[in-house]
């Protein structure tokens, strides 16, 4: 399922989530609801990912 | 015997916790990732608040390695229906779309919604999130909110009366899981 964005200036209408890598690395929330993902500011505890291809 | 097409029943949040996470833009995917990780999710729908996210998003979640398929309103209705209807026989646990639910979700093995993005409007929230039918339905409702977003959250919170709180660390799965709490998915 390729995104139908192409063109010279697609990466700069692409949203910034878009661009990122999202680390393997799990985030956590504070007691704000705030998410915190950068390891720097967190616990930046692993959380062990479940089964990733949850096709059943 | 005259069979009734549109039967327009109430839409209701009742049964539905809902929660929001204040997140910066370009972390929702890895937020998402991180929800993904945590929950029990037997099957989630995830909205989005344009065709080209849904279609996005709908990329990044399949590289994270999850499965997961995708309907929005610029996709021809029949393809959509085919969509549609696999996932509801439960052929992939996660679908991202755009507004086209307008009766409420009546997939009663989705127990995870997701704003990825938080609509405008109140009426949108409620046709994303309500269930129809009086008990409603267990089940959590997840909303990402940046900074923009957090003027429309405090005001949908009072146009529909409801309450949407900080997302804890932990979310207790007798909230959403049905086979946990004993009964049968009704609040």
């Amino acid at each position: 399922s390729s995104a139908n964005v192409s063109g010279p200036d697609a990466e700069d209408n692409l949203p910034e989530w878009a661009m990122e890598n999202p680390s393997e690395v799990g985030g956590t929330f504070d007691a704000s609801g705030a998410f915190h993902g950068e390891s720097g500011d967190d616990e930046g505890h692993k959380i062990e990912n479940q089964s990733r291809n949850q096709s059943d | 015997e005259p069979y009734e097409i549109n039967l327009m029943e109430e839409l209701t949040l009742k049964g539905v916790t809902q929660y929001y996470a204040f997140v910066q833009e370009r972390q929702k995917v890895h937020c998402l990732n991180t929800l993904f990780s945590k929950l029990q999710i037997n099957q989630s729908i995830i909205f989005c608040n344009s065709t080209q996210r849904v279609e996005l998003l709908a990329k990044k979640i399949t590289e994270l390695g999850y499965c997961c398929y995708y309907i929005h309103a610029k996709m021809a209705q029949a393809h959509r229906n085919r969509v549609f209807h696999d996932f509801r026989q439960g052929l992939c646990r996660n679908l991202v779309c755009s507004d086209l639910f307008t009766r409420g979700i009546d997939v009663q093995a989705v127990n995870v919604v997701i704003n990825f993005d938080f609509p405008r409007m109140a009426e949108t929230y409620l046709h994303r999130i309500g269930r129809s039918g009086r008990f409603g339905h267990l089940g959590i409702a997840i909303n990402l909110i940046t900074y923009e977003d957090r003027f429309d959250l405090h005001r949908i919170e009072k146009e529909l009366g409801t309450e949407i709180k900080p997302i804890p660390k932990i979310i207790d799965p007798a909230l959403y899981v049905a086979n946990i709490s004993g009964c049968s998915g009704e609040a």
